[in-house]
């Protein structure tokens, strides 16, 4: 691979609030569950969604 | 004892894949229905689609072991759910025969092949989920690619030809119209703009070019390097109506904007028409990254060569194809551009009034980096080329045209609106279409029109250099300055793509009274559209939504990982491991495909560091890609989520662009640590999660006669797009 992919992006606050979803399985147990944020290619929409 | 086991093992390109055990029965066939029937209290298979002949399990009868793989071919079963029941025997007659459960194949309507092998672990279900039809289709396999994959902008001949054309146009046509006293090339023969001093078109224009305007640069002296009152010759012209003319269709009303086909800022913050001194505003106008003010200072040397430049940049961008592109970016990627980056330098030093971010002042190292940069891509381009390619390219040609050192072609336009948050020139494609296009003469202008001529306009895609249509039209009897329109059917504009970038270039030839025939060119940026098309892209307007139920969002689901199987086939003795474990830093990247209508599971690809063969743990470390393609048309199904309905057809085209799927496309990077023993399995999905955001879509609401959409009408829908991706490590219960 010719791209680094060391720098963490942070999961963001809706990882344990209230409203965050229930994601069980039979026969599994979730080890980890987060929610990441994506970060936008175009620079444009990364202050956008920056703001929103 | 005879069996008749089966079980269903995945889903693979190969078909749907069973495990059997047939015991000591060694023949057996599977018989594949629409549905279950229930007689004498055991359940059958019913409605039958499909029958294999006998066959043969080689391992029935063993002691140990007597199951097997099988698969069915995906045609036999890829309408709806299929059942399927296992019959084994012990002779071909069918002597003791052996019945299994009937087993449910759960499958969409999508077609099987696209599946990835284990895309349903049959033994994987949420507590949380319901047993209904998925909307979705099956997901595609795609291979695995991030954004900067994607979406990285090498730049091309094209990009450069066409900011050259873009930049230079304004400047040109004004010098044509207002600043004849510069154009000094003596006119001969009849024609107009036959100019004895015509650059011919050669294989090396581009340096020619760039020589011709470093010699330009050379002759600046601290005196006239520093900025100095507009000259009259750089003032605006007066308006120029089209000059009479015999061509019964040259003869159209003045449109509301005409001269330049540049769009945007070039058009309206050119500081000399409208005399705006503001210092931000000085460097917005550039060629070759030459500030317009240093070409003010040169207007003698450059109106000998703009004209000459603009047509030679729009000959190229005729006849740039993607082969001609690598071949021009050859001929600069070696000692030609190690040159010409040298004479940058050095004329860089020659100019010392021109000091870096002084008002006027060129600005070479742009020229410098551009040039390595196209140097680099073009490099990269020739190995990929294969040498066929290569050989059967001829650079423009033995017959080539004398490019008019005075005269060009400028399309006539309305103003342009609003298309992808950018101002763009948008044709309605279910009106008829007609381009005007003016000849457009420096000074001295002839007196005599031009006999004959030939107009022919080229329609090719901004990006991949696909020609969409090309349309030839005669001219008799054609005067300078005359308008010249070309129609375009209805049966032609379906052939023109909608909602992408299309360069429409113009290119006039006539015959001189001897020699080659003469050649003026021309061209814009214009944009086809239907019914809607994207206006502007507004905010998030909903609070995060999260496709928890794996049942009904599995399109959107990806297995990215899963633990090796560390059981006794694998290894022995001292080889042999006891626990798994990950420990990644893995890049996830979201792109829309707006070309698909189903969802593309990227194959995860691993770097992995190199294992230590000392070690009890199965270790997979370094680093993992993977990813997703969201289909605009799946993505949109996702309305339900927030009571709303998916996107019609019409308005659903309207954002299914590449500039949409860009301007959407995200990634995240998170390091990913999972571990277990060999008893357990290990998994890690990825879900992409979504806001509800604001498109402003436009419809046409006045066109021109030529088609042009001059005023549009604009309404709000909502539209779910990808913000964040939930990650989860899951472990089999021990």
């Amino acid at each position: 691979m010719a791209d680094d992919a060391t720098e963490d992006s942070s999961p963001i606050d809706a990882v344990s609030g209230p409203d965050a979803p229930e994601y069980t399985f039979e026969g599994y147990e979730v080890d980890f569950s987060d929610l990441v944020a994506l970060t936008p290619v175009a620079p444009e929409t990364a202050d956008q969604r920056r703001t929103s | 004892m005879a069996l008749a086991i089966l079980d269903l093992s995945g889903f693979g390109r190969g078909g749907v894949r069973f495990q059997i055990d047939t015991g000591t029965n060694k023949y057996y066939r599977l018989k594949v229905g629409r549905s279950i029937e229930r007689r004498n209290g055991i359940d059958w298979v019913g409605e039958l689609l499909y029958a294999t002949k006998i066959g043969v399990n080689e391992a029935g009868g063993g002691l140990l072991n007597s199951s097997t793989e099988i698969s069915i071919p995906t045609d036999r079963i890829q309408h709806g759910h299929a059942y399927v029941q296992l019959f084994t025997f012990k002779t071909p007659e069918g002597r003791s025969p052996a019945f299994s459960r009937v087993v449910k194949v759960p499958v969409g309507s999508g077609a099987l092949d696209d599946l990835p092998d284990d895309v349903a672990p049959p033994e994987l279900t949420m507590s949380m989920g319901t047993t209904m039809t998925t909307p979705f289709k099956a997901p595609r396999t795609v291979a695995c690619r991030t954004a900067t994959q994607a979406y990285a902008y090498q730049t091309s001949w094209m990009d450069l030809l066409g900011e050259v054309v873009k930049v230079a146009t304004p400047v040109v046509t004004k010098l044509l119209a207002g600043a004849g006293g510069g154009g000094t090339a003596s006119a001969s023969g009849a024609g107009a703009g036959a100019g004895a001093g015509a650059g011919a078109s050669s294989p090396d224009f581009l340096t020619q070019l760039l020589q011709a305007v470093l010699g330009g640069l050379q002759n600046v002296t601290p005196q006239n390097a520093t900025p100095t009152p507009p000259s009259p010759a750089a003032q605006p012209p007066a308006p120029n109506p089209p000059a009479p003319s015999a061509n019964p269709t040259a003869t159209p009303t003045p449109p509301p904007r005409s001269q330049g086909q540049s769009v945007g800022p070039v058009v309206v913050a050119n500081r000399f028409a409208t005399g705006n001194g503001h210092f931000g505003d000085l460097s917005r106008p550039f060629i070759f990254g030459i500030d317009d003010m240093a070409i003010a200072t040169l207007l003698g040397p450059f109106v000998k060569i703009l004209p000459d430049l603009m047509n030679s940049a729009n000959k190229k961008r005729v006849e740039l194809k993607q082969a001609q592109n690598a071949l021009i970016g050859g001929i600069m990627s070696d000692i030609n551009r190690r040159l010409l980056v040298d004479k940058l330098i050095e004329a860089q030093k020659q100019a010392p009034a021109a000091q870096p971010g002084a008002p006027g002042a060129p600005d070479l190292n742009q020229l410098i980096q551009l040039l390595q940069q196209a140097g680099d891509g073009a490099a990269a381009q020739q190995q990929s080329l294969p040498a066929a390619a290569m050989s059967s390219v001829a650079f423009a040609g033995p017959r080539s045209f004398v490019l008019s050192s005075r005269a060009i072609l400028s399309f006539i336009t309305g103003e342009p609106v609003k298309w992808n948050g950018s101002s763009k020139l948008l044709y309605a494609k279910n009106q008829p279409l007609q381009f005007n296009v003016k000849f457009a003469v420096g000074e001295p202008v002839p007196q005599r029109p031009l006999p004959k001529a030939l107009l022919k306009l080229t329609f090719k895609d901004s990006t991949d250099q696909t020609v969409w249509l090309e349309k030839t039209v005669r001219q008799k009897d054609l005067a300078p300055n005359a308008v010249m329109s070309v129609p375009v059917s209805p049966e032609d504009a379906a052939r023109l793509p909608v909602n992408r970038p299309v360069a429409v270039l113009a290119e006039l030839r006539w015959p001189a009274k001897s020699g080659p025939a003469h050649q003026a060119l021309g061209g814009c940026d214009v944009v086809f559209v239907n019914q809607f098309f994207l206006a502007a892209q507004g905010a998030a307007v909903s609070p995060e939504r999260e496709l928890a139920d794996m049942n009904q969002f599995r399109a959107f689901w990806n297995k990215v990982w899963e633990s090796p199987s560390l059981d006794a086939t694998r290894g022995s003795g001292d080889e042999k491991q006891y626990l798994w474990e990950l420990d990644v830093n893995a890049k996830y990247t979201v792109l829309l495909a707006p070309d698909h209508d189903a969802n593309g599971l990227m194959a995860t690809k691993v770097l992995k560091a190199k294992p230590d063969p000392e070690s009890l743990t199965n270790k997979v470390e370094g680093r993992m890609k993977a990813g997703i393609e969201l289909s605009v048309a799946e993505v949109s199904k996702l309305l339900s989520l927030w009571d709303a309905q998916p996107l019609d057809a019409a308005r659903l085209e309207a954002i299914s662009t590449a500039a949409f799927a860009k301007a959407n496309a995200g990634e995240l990077v998170r390091n990913l640590k999972l571990r277990g023993r060999a008893s357990e399995r290990g998994l890690i999905w990825v879900i992409p999660t979504f806001k509800l955001f604001e498109l402003t879509l436009g419809t046409a609401q006045t066109s021109d006669a030529t088609g042009q959409i001059v005023a549009v009408s604009e309404e709000t829908v909502r539209f779910p797009l990808p913000v964040s991706a939930r990650i989860i490590g899951l472990k089999s219960q021990s």
